[in-house]
């Protein structure tokens, strides 16, 4: 058990690990060259980019989540769930469908403001959820005491229901900024020098595999950073009481002007984010675009979704061994591995994937020597440009999605409810089987699904660690938008993007229901 | 179950000439949690069909104590032995699945994914999900559960999940699940705790019914001496993890062994004073 928990760890940390080996290589005149001329560039961008986004995101974020947790007007159970549909579409999809639709008519659309506005116009629900569920979990009492003080609903707002949100609203805005920070699609299609594009270039462009590494050890150590301080702002966030009436029960009503303001405020980002994208797509599709769904499109969405699925058992399994490992009190290790899976989600895409691809090419040639050393035959490659070396990279990256809700299942089966199934004779083996599989059904579906998706959506590691000749749907798109043929990737993007809901609708309904469970402790 | 009750009758009908032997032994036990002592020197002994109330403030060991009998907590140091066969000791822990022991929780532990009839069938079922041997065939298996419901009176809610239940009606689930396999020993943590006033006296002698009736001996935990008084056959008051008093409900009332577990009943006018042995001679 324990062994197996210290291979879980190495296997997490190894991409991480080449990096910083490839890092301390020996300094070459390209990575000098990219030190002195672009290096200020890559940082300069990416902070531009972040900081265009950030006020963004907590805007919109924040106030669309109070607007649909404390008012009330026409439209809004649809908006509370609408608002979070932009989640499904990937930054790189609204790349391509903006430009493609708007480039005749704004020539420079590829720039840092409209990058900055699809950015927040997708990434925005991270801000919303969390904000979302930290006003609906504030008191009635609490906001009544407010008023018979002699606040006005706005003033509440800003002298408690704000204070008591903001650690929420600063986690979600972290996730989000930390999602610009490792995006590499859209900043790649709008030129837009960041690390993130400043890597790829590095190592292809110039060739510097230490300049590419040390790039990519910079961004980890940089959305490493932003992560470990959303766990913290979390923790900090766990203070609020629970218990006592959700204030979602007094909202106050709003009409004409107000009403109509808040339902422009609440669908503009929808809009942008999800339903004209979804639009122009399936324009595309239908102007033409569904000539390309022949065999060969089949053939990749198959295989795409295979490999999708794949990578999420595997995932589901890893962390149901980490969650059940965990689960006994005294198991530290466990509980160590556990936080460890949760930083893969730090890992940017291409941060992994340069990783990943060092880790292999260090293990393949040491193998191959050995085995030429051995048998005196040429090996070749055994894991780099493999599938397993994809799945692996998934398996670092997404391992953290199923941890959650894994281990919430866990706890829901009370050590009592275990206890009482012994003492009715049953054995270890029929309590998993009839005690924890029913109770965790749910979550290792969910699980499945939530890395299914995020994987189908994943471009960077896909795009360089996919075996040759290996398309996805998101490559797929990828390779045709950047030749400008939207009209020819739109099957596949509106695929990505239609594939993208079903996490959204999950989300909704836990949410709902853990709402719904606050209401009925009080 | 049937040939369980036979027995029991038969020494029922034996009691006045021969007292019922010793059921479960619990000898000189001792338990420590983090280098904290929470039991120390623990001794007493069960008769079948007897009905014995663990008393004692919380934080006292008591549910410690039941958790070490139902084999869910290890002891440091002494034994503990039903029908002569040793449950544990220092060396060994029978597994909770082997001892034939049956409890109801303080929160019930239903399963919350199975009915109400599949709850009280769960102990007669092995690995698979089937009927255990003893039953000729599913149907059986099925109509002793409903017998055994009709008999708590839940028959009605056989279907019924257990959220959709009252307190009360949890309760009885419980212990009617603890039952069906005919344990040798019933433990009770503070089964009452989750229902209010009036509801507890009801279920309380409900309980008490379907538990004379089953014949089984049980331990039932508690902190509230009224709940101990109306139950148990005798009271085992606990203090700083020992037995202070161990007899009837009588014996603690009139003539309690320590003056915190005369305190412990209600208010008492208590007076300092000295005794002086009269110089007789």
């Amino acid at each position: 058990m324990r062994f197996l928990l210290v291979v879980f760890l190495i296997l997490f940390f190894i991409p991480a690990g080449s990096l910083i080996v490839q890092s301390i290589g020996p300094s070459d005149d390209s990575l000098s060259h990219v030190m002195h001329t672009v290096l200020g560039r890559y940082f300069v961008g990416t902070i531009t980019l972040m900081s265009l986004v950030l006020p963004g995101v907590i805007i919109v974020g924040a106030v669309s989540a109070w607007l649909v947790t404390r008012c009330d007007f026409k439209f809004r159970p649809f908006l509370n769930w609408a608002l979070l549909l932009p989640f499904a579409s990937p930054p790189y999809i609204l790349a391509y469908v903006y430009t493609d639709a708007f480039q005749d008519y704004i020539p420079n659309i590829r720039s840092m403001p409209v990058a900055a506005l699809l950015f927040t116009s997708v990434l925005y629900p991270y801000v919303y959820l969390f904000a979302r569920g930290a006003f609906a979990e504030q008191t009635i009492n609490t906001l009544s005491a407010a008023k018979l003080l002699g606040c006005s609903p706005l003033v509440a707002f800003w002298r408690i229901s704000l204070p008591l949100a903001r650690p929420s609203i600063v986690a979600g805005t972290v996730l989000a900024i930390m999602e610009v920070a490792s995006d590499f699609g859209t900043v790649e299609y709008f030129a837009i020098d960041t690390f993130s594009t400043g890597i790829y270039r590095t190592w292809f462009a110039l060739g510097s595999k230490v300049g590419a590494a040390r790039l990519a050890l910079l961004l980890l150590v940089f959305t490493l950073s932003l992560f470990s301080f959303e766990k913290w702002i979390s923790r900090r966030a766990r203070y609020f009481g629970r218990g006592g009436v959700a204030a979602e029960s007094q909202r106050f009503k709003l009409h004409g002007v107000q009403a109509f303001a808040a339902i422009i405020f609440c669908i503009t980002p929808v809009f942008i984010g999800f339903l004209f994208p979804i639009l122009l797509l399936l324009g595309q599709v239908l102007k033409g675009g569904w000539r390309q769904i022949n065999i060969s499109f089949i053939e990749m969405a198959t295989r795409s979704f295979i490999l999708a699925f794949v990578a999420g058992l595997i995932c589901v399994i890893v962390g149901l061994f980490l969650a059940f490992s965990a689960r006994s009190r005294k198991n530290y290790y466990a509980k160590f591995c556990l936080n460890a899976a949760s930083f893969g989600y730090a890992l940017p895409g291409n941060v992994l994937a340069v990783g990943v691809l060092f880790a292999l090419g260090f293990g393949d040639t040491w193998f191959g020597r050995f085995w030429k050393n051995m048998t005196g035959q040429e090996l070749g490659l055994l894991l780099s440009g493999t599938i397993v070396a994809l799945l692996y990279a998934y398996v670092v990256r997404f391992g953290a999605i199923p941890l959650q809700g894994l281990v919430a299942a866990l706890d829901r089966v009370t050590p009592a409810l275990e206890s009482s199934a012994r003492l009715l004779g049953a054995h270890p083996f029929r309590i998993l089987l009839h005690v924890y599989l029913p109770a965790m059904r749910n979550s290792v579906l969910a699980a499945v699904i939530l890395v299914f998706v995020d994987v189908v959506k994943e471009l960077p590691a896909t795009l360089l660690l996919r075996p040759f000749n290996f398309d996805t749907l998101a490559v797929h798109t990828y390779h045709l938008a950047s030749d400008e043929r939207l009209m020819e990737a739109s099957p596949a993007a509106l695929f990505i993007v239609l594939v993208g809901i079903i996490p959204v609708t999950l989300l909704q309904q836990v949410t709902f229901k853990n709402q719904s469970l606050v209401n009925d402790e009080s | 179950m049937m040939n369980r009750k036979l027995s029991v009758a038969k020494i029922d009908n034996t009691e006045s000439s021969n007292e019922p032997e010793t059921h479960l032994e619990v000898c000189d036990i001792f338990h420590s949690y983090k280098s904290k002592e929470t039991l120390s020197g623990v001794s007493f002994q069960i008769k079948l069909g007897e009905i014995v109330a663990i008393l004692g403030a919380s934080g006292c060991g008591k549910s410690t104590l039941l958790r070490i009998i139902a084999g869910l907590e290890k002891l440091t140091s002494g034994e503990i032995r039903l029908e002569k066969k040793v449950l544990s000791n220092a060396r060994t822990t029978l597994a909770p699945e082997k001892r034939g022991v049956g409890m109801v929780f303080q929160d019930y532990a239903l399963f919350p994914h199975l009915n109400v009839l599949n709850n009280v069938l769960f102990g007669l079922k092995n690995s698979f999900g089937r009927a255990q041997k003893q039953f000729s065939s599913e149907a059986e298996l099925e109509q002793f559960g409903l017998n055994l419901l009709r008999k708590v009176g839940l028959f009605e809610l056989s279907q019924s999940y257990p959220h959709a239940l009252s307190g009360g009606e949890q309760q009885r689930v419980a212990l009617a699940r603890a039952l069906a396999p005919s344990p040798k020993l019933l433990l009770l943590d503070e089964p009452f705790s989750g229902l209010d006033t009036i509801l507890r006296e009801k279920v309380r002698n409900e309980t008490l019914q379907i538990l004379r009736d089953s014949g089984c001996a049980a331990i039932l935990v508690t902190h509230d001496p009224q709940e101990a008084m109306s139950l148990a056959d005798r009271i085992i008051f606990l203090r700083n993890q020992q037995i202070e008093h161990d007899g009837s409900p009588a014996s603690l009332y009139f003539k309690p062994r320590s003056v915190n577990a005369a305190l412990f009943l209600g208010d008492q006018n208590s007076f300092e004073g000295q005794i002086f042995l009269e110089d007789t001679a």
